[in-house]
């Protein structure tokens, strides 16, 4: 293979207890940056493969498990507020059934999948059977999860004395407003001093079984697979448990014939509730709420809390999702002569999602509604068609020809319905039907389909030099008439110079091949599905009578996204392969973005999907593999180390018009996307004198109303002498320099040792936390400590500006002083394992025995101040990356495990 | 044999066609085709009387929270900025009045574009479709005329975004001209009489009223107020309360109809957490201490729940379907006598219009003569009758009492044009500043 591949061996797979596929990847391969978005249990992750190529037409690589594309992403139709913490499709898959997984990176490599491989494509290939005696494994582990770390936010104490503070800063009054006693602004009871987070939040087990059998005869070879996972959360509400099932098998009824299935089923259960800065979030309320107001009142009842009472909302919403994923194909290959063979294939993702939400008429955010209840449901199917013929000749004993024709056909549904519901009996009466009220059904369904026929050949020159040129044309539905095809050509050249003549004397480099490819391919992931047609909607509806409003522009130009990658690559080994590296650099541009691209409101509309400006991505990746000890040399000891840096480089480089995208996290020429944007701070005004000279900030005629000292001074960039929106520029990038991954391997005898290093430097995140829990003495949110060392007169050597209610000068606003550095280097994975010596296991009676004890996330050191480095509360967006909004952090686990072979 | 498996693979190569590539939507229309039958119309009117919803909680709570009548007590940035005055052109809320207004105009513009093409429409019902679709164009104009000034006129449906998409700002006075124009047509295509929920005669003559006492232009201003006032539709409601708990009360002349399927949120935003509410906002001490003892509309219009005021004219919290009423009689009587005292009308005649209003609520009677005198009774009125309907900043404003009474800078008499559309549109020019 001449393109830029990265592969991930069963080994390693299987060896770390990971709940996802993702899980497992992160941090492992050069080039493929993993996010998990929160501790949220069965939660998303975020994948970028060499950064982003898109603004809105998806940036999230292609799935294909045993050669069917997945369903993937979000398909939840519930009304509750997650935040950025969306659930996914592709958590339902299992780690521990995968044999490899391989990610196409460069455009040659992912060629194949033409039209949607623009950001990468992770072909996983599960486990098959063996023409053997049946080989029987067994594997559990158990764990516990808990926060790494905690923020240090104010007791009672610290809060009474900011906060009265800030009462009389802002109202020039003398009495304390807020107290323990019945007239406080913030209500409280007396003595309370409450550490929400302690009472939201405690240590919450997780585990696993698996088991699977393989084996076969010679003509029929199976494999078949189970596993359960168990997964509660730290904050109780939460949870996530899922039943694997799989079968694949294999059987030739001709020698040339051989047919074949996979069927895989999955149960997924996710137990949710409110995330991020919902203001309903049982985790959001224990860091805002304020610390003098206890959770119980005298008589039992949940405290009416400034922010919904986070043990209560733990305690009386409800939200849960169940799916059930059906996912299989069945395959016949046929060889029609020595190197010619035919295959065709049939491949279903079936997924059913029912989702219900309840919420307490005696509590919460519908207790005024008598309560309210959501049922939902939604049916996401795919069906793959795919025919092809390989040929693959070898002539004149050095000339070897190979290559593939076919054409697939995808056909896509998504169907669903809600149905929500108010005025409960009781908080006993949890489903719709005891609901006197129904105040919303919807039902709806959507199609789109793909076609496309592909070819690659390919010319092998005595083993030394390839080349490969492929061809894949797409048809989507989701354009118009005229631009419905896209074509995605691709070549690329390997050329294994160590097999050179000229190069046998040398003994330094044990191998080495070089990489070319270039080629196109295309997107339209997120695009909706008649995203190039004029519409008028239903449901525009008015007292009871239906309406119709218009709801999309028409764009019939509106086609493919397409990015052009040049990709250049070395692979070389020295010392007899002991030392090898693979290096790729990449240039990545992409052409006709798929942007919902905002026009004039007085137009009556929002955006319209275009295709619009232009982005690139342009990178190195370095993978390096030490066998550090060799065991034959070492006496049994061995020890692998493997490092893998890429450094990615974004930036949009045209856009319509110029124009700028988005607010905070914001799209603009010449920068990477979603950049931060905002005021960049300049210290604190020490007096009246210096307010008076700098750039008028906020002024009002009652002087407690405007700046003052203590408040922050933003610098008057463009030099108006007013500070306003005009005095805002890029103050942070989501892109690190650089980041990777380091695993080292040893073993001696028994034991096995495997640490694995996470490390991101040169990120930047947007503590949008701090936006309310550092406004000091203000609206009532607790703060972080960081309050002791806020500005007064007598403390005037600081950068924390002082406590004054309703922030007048908004100290608040998007800034410097919530950007922080979002490096991190995390000891991501430990196992230390123990394998029984053959002798003892045999007698046991088994083939292999292993215990193991694993930590996760057991170590970071960061500067960030917040939670967690790895976070995102912006879910699925491309634009919106490096912000943390009161998002649930990554948890610390330890487990230990046992596997057991038979 | 060989050959034909060949042939066999060849077909299947084939066999997936174009036709497979077209799918369609199951929940929305082509627009060439939507507005060409008079059934089409019709939903196309039911859709742009759905664009009066939109903004509802804004529309109650921000002319307020401008002014004095409201505190910020919520989370939300934009609803503080509001109650600051201090308003970013980058304010969310800014972006929601402005493009709200817009997309009910080219919903109302769809609707009188399409009535000429649409064969099967009788006369009688283009007349009818025309009003209405006028009535709501013109709506959303004095929405965006106050809050913004000049505004840019759009009079033709959107087909595009193309160079025509990028519209100037007309002037303040072109765009009341416009809204006066279409009013006044309206008057006459549409229906005397009471048709809850719809556009009538009566609506766009009480509109007209506020429109033309908003330019200064008081006789006409009182010729409007008098014809709603006399019209045998309409009657104060003898129990002030009943207007916000019963629909289309004989006293409402436009009212925005919420039902519980197409509901929207203005009591969960004005209700305090304790009665299940989200208590973004609360009414100030100033104006709950400002009623008499005897005046009902106190209790009616504010409620007290653990020491927290609240909204209390929009009290559907279980069901959410309070209406919106847009405008109703009292405001007529006030706007007489406001344009009244304007045209030295004798203080007996503005008096009996305010006390009309006063004496429905149980208030002691006003009593008071000269210009200025009068027409501070009539300031005062309508704070006190007619909070939280949408009026108090452009009361002020009117008056030219806003700067002093709310401390604020003259430029801020205007809020700024949301820098989303200045982003997309080189045409337009930011308000002074901003």
């Amino acid at each position: 293979m001449a393109g830029a591949v990265s592969s991930l061996r069963a080994e390693t797979v299987r060896e770390i207890s990971a709940t996802s596929v993702n899980q497992v990847l992160q941090g492992r391969l050069a080039g493929v940056q993993i996010n998990q978005n929160s501790g949220t249990p069965g939660g998303a992750t975020t994948v970028r493969i060499r950064g982003s190529s898109s603004i809105s037409g998806g940036n999230d690589p292609l799935y294909v498990i045993d050669g069917v594309p997945l369903n993937q992403g979000n398909f939840s139709r519930l009304g509750v507020a997650f935040g950025g913490q969306s659930i996914d499709a592709l958590s339902d898959l299992n780690a521990n059934e995968i044999e490899s997984i391989e990610i196409l990176k460069d455009a040659s490599a992912a060629a194949i999948f033409g039209s949607r491989a623009s950001n990468g494509v992770v072909l996983i290939t599960t486990r098959r059977g063996t023409s053997q005696r049946p080989e029987i494994s067994f594997g559990s582990y158990y764990g516990t999860q808990d926060l790494w770390r905690k923020v240090d936010l104010l007791n009672a104490a610290q809060y009474f004395e900011i906060y009265n503070e800030g009462c009389r800063a802002r109202y020039g009054i003398t009495y304390d407003c807020v107290d323990y006693t019945g007239d406080s602004w913030i209500p409280s009871a007396p003595g309370a001093d409450t550490d929400w987070v302690d009472e939201v939040t405690k240590p919450a087990p997780m585990g696993s079984v698996d088991a699977s059998v393989r084996g076969g005869s010679e003509r029929v070879r199976y494999y078949v697979a189970g596993s359960s996972l168990v997964q509660d959360g730290v904050v109780a509400a939460q949870g996530y448990r899922r039943l694997n099932g799989r079968i694949n098998l294999d059987y030739d009824p001709l020698d040339r014939l051989s047919l074949g299935t996979n069927v895989a089923l999955t149960r997924s259960v996710y137990d949710r509730a409110r995330s991020d800065n919902n203001i309903y979030s049982p985790w959001a309320n224990a860091l805002a709420n304020p610390p003098i107001q206890p959770i119980y009142t005298d008589d039992g009842g949940w405290f009416e809390t400034l922010y919904a009472n986070p043990v209560g909302m733990m305690n009386e919403a409800e939200a849960q999702e169940r799916g059930i994923r059906i996912l299989g194909n069945l395959f016949a290959a046929y060889t029609f002569a020595e190197g010619l063979t035919g295959r065709v294939s049939f491949g279903l993702d079936n997924l059913t999602l029912r989702s219900r939400s309840f919420d307490s008429p005696a509590f919460g955010p519908w207790s005024g509604q008598g309560g309210a209840a959501d049922a939902a449901s939604s049916f996401v199917n795919k069906l793959t068609y795919e025919a092809r013929v390989n040929f693959d000749r070898t002539l004149a004993d050095r000339h070897g020809v190979s290559g593939v024709v076919g054409t697939s056909f995808e056909d896509n549904t998504n169907e669903g319905f809600r149905v929500q519901g108010q005025q409960f009996p009781t908080e006993y009466f949890k489903y719709i039907t005891s609901a006197a009220s129904i105040t919303s059904g919807t039902s709806n369904r959507s199609d789109w389909n793909l076609l496309s026929h592909f070819g690659r050949f390919s010319y092998t020159f005595d083993d030394r030099l390839t080349a490969t040129f492929n061809i894949r044309r797409d048809g989507s539905s989701r354009f118009g008439e005229d631009n419905r095809y896209g074509t995605f050509p691709s070549a690329s050249v390997l050329w294994r110079l160590s097999d050179e003549s000229f190069m046998r004397n040398q003994d330094i480099l044990s191998n080495l091949a070089l990489r070319v490819s270039y080629g196109l391919t295309g997107n339209q992931q997120s695009l909706g599905n008649f995203a190039s047609r004029g519409l008028f909607s239903g449901g525009a509806n008015y007292f009871d009578q239906p309406g119709i409003s218009p709801s999309q522009l028409a764009n019939p130009e509106l086609r493919w996204e397409k990015t052009r990658q040049l990709n250049l690559g070395a692979d070389f080994s020295v010392l007899a392969n002991r030392l090898a590296f693979n290096v790729d650099y990449y240039e990545k541009r992409t052409e006709d973005l798929l942007v919902a691209r905002p026009v004039p409101r007085t137009t009556g509309y929002t955006s319209i999907w275009d295709n619009v400006g232009e982005m690139e991505n342009k990178g190195l990746e370095v993978a390096a593999t030490a066998r550090i000890l060799v065991p034959e040399y070492q006496r049994g000891l061995s020890w692998t180390s493997t490092l893998n840096v890429s450094r990615n480089r974004n930036k949009v480089t045209a856009l319509y018009d110029d124009q700028p995208i988005g607010g905070t996290f914001r799209v603009e020429v010449g920068k990477p996307l979603g950049f931060i944007y905002g005021y960049v701070t300049d210290g604190i005004f020490q007096s009246y004198a210096e307010i008076q000279a700098h750039a008028r900030q906020v002024t009002h005629a009652d002087p407690r109303r405007a700046t003052a000292p203590g408040d922050i001074r933003f610098k008057d960039l463009n030099g108006d002498g007013v500070i306003n929106a005009e005095d805002r520029e890029m103050i942070g990038s989501p892109w690190p320099d650089y980041e990777g991954g380091w695993t080292n391997t040893m073993a001696y005898r028994g034991v096995d040792l495997t640490a694995f290093v996470q490390f991101s430097q040169g990120s930047d995140i947007y503590n949008g936390f701090r936006v309310y829990a550092d406004q000091y003495g203000s609206w009532g949110d607790n703060h972080t400590t960081r309050a002791m060392k806020r500005w007064t007169p007598e403390n005037t050597n600081t950068i924390e500006p002082r406590a004054i209610w309703g922030d007048p000068n908004q100290n608040t606003r998007a800034s410097t002083r919530f950007v922080e550095d979002g490096s991190y280097i995390r000891l991501k994975n430990v196992i230390l394992g123990y394998t029984l010596p053959a002798d003892l296991s045999d007698r046991m009676g088994v083939r292999t025995a292993r215990v193991y004890v694993q930590g996760q996330n057991v170590f970071t050191r960061t500067k960030y101040s917040g939670w967690d480095p790895e976070v995102n509360a912006g879910g699925t967006s491309s634009i919106t990356r490096a912000w943390d909004f009161y998002t649930l952090p990554q948890l610390r686990v330890f487990t230990v495990g046992v596997n057991v072979g038979l | 044999m060989r050959m034909k498996y060949m042939i066999v693979a060849a077909a299947i190569l084939v066999s997936a066609c174009d036709s497979q590539l077209v799918t369609d939507p199951t929940a929305a229309i082509d627009s060439e085709t939507a507005l060409t039958t008079a059934r089409g119309i019709e939903l196309a009117l039911n859709g742009a009387y759905r664009s009066l919803q939109f903004g509802s909680r804004e529309h109650v709570a921000y002319p307020d929270l401008y002014a004095d009548n409201l505190d910020f007590t919520g989370t939300f940035q934009t609803d503080r900025e509001f109650s600051l005055r201090n308003i970013q052109p980058s304010n969310g809320g800014v972006l929601g009045i402005w493009a709200n207004a817009y997309i009910g105009i080219n919903r109302a513009n769809g609707v009188l574009d399409g009535i000429p093409n649409a064969s099967d429409l009788s006369s009688s019902r283009q007349a009818l479709y025309r009003g209405e679709a006028l009535f709501i164009r013109a709506t959303h104009y004095l929405s965006l005329v106050r809050w913004f000034g000049g505004v840019p006129l759009v009079l033709t449906p959107s087909k595009g975004v193309g160079e025509e998409s990028l519209v100037s700002r007309n002037t303040q006075a072109e765009v009341y001209a416009r809204i006066i124009q279409d009013l006044e047509e309206a008057a006459t295509l549409l229906p005397a009489g009471r048709d809850p929920g719809k556009a009538t005669r009566g609506a766009a003559n009480a509109l007209l009223a506020r429109a033309y006492l908003d330019i200064g232009n008081h006789a006409l201003a009182r010729d409007k107020a008098t014809s709603v006032i006399s019209d045998p539709t309409y009657s104060l409601v003898a129990n002030f309360r009943s207007l916000y708990t019963t629909k289309h009360s004989s006293e409402s002349i436009y009212e925005v109809h919420f039902t519980v399927n197409n509901s929207n949120s203005l009591a969960f935003w004005f209700f305090p957490q304790e009665e299940g509410g989200r208590w973004g906002f609360s009414p100030t001490a100033e104006i709950y201490g400002l009623y008499g003892p005897t005046d009902v509309r106190r209790g009616a219009s504010i409620n007290i729940t653990a020491g927290k005021r609240y909204i209390f004219k929009y009290p559907r919290i279980g069901t959410e379907d309070d209406n919106l009423i847009l405008i109703r009689l009292a405001e007529m009587y006030l706007a007489r006598a406001e344009a009244n005292a304007y045209l030295n009308a004798p203080d007996a005649t503005v008096l009996a219009d305010i006390n009309m209003v006063r004496n429905r609520a149980g208030a002691t009677p006003v009593s008071v003569s000269g210009q200025a005198a009068l027409l501070d009774a009539v300031f005062n009125e309508r704070r006190l009758e007619l909070a939280f309907e949408g009026h108090r900043f452009f009361d002020l404003r009117r008056y030219g009492k806003a700067q002093e009474k709310l401390q604020m800078e003259p430029n801020r008499l205007i809020i700024p044009i949301p820098q989303a559309e200045l982003d997309v549109n080189e045409n337009l020019t930011q308000n002074p500043g901003y």
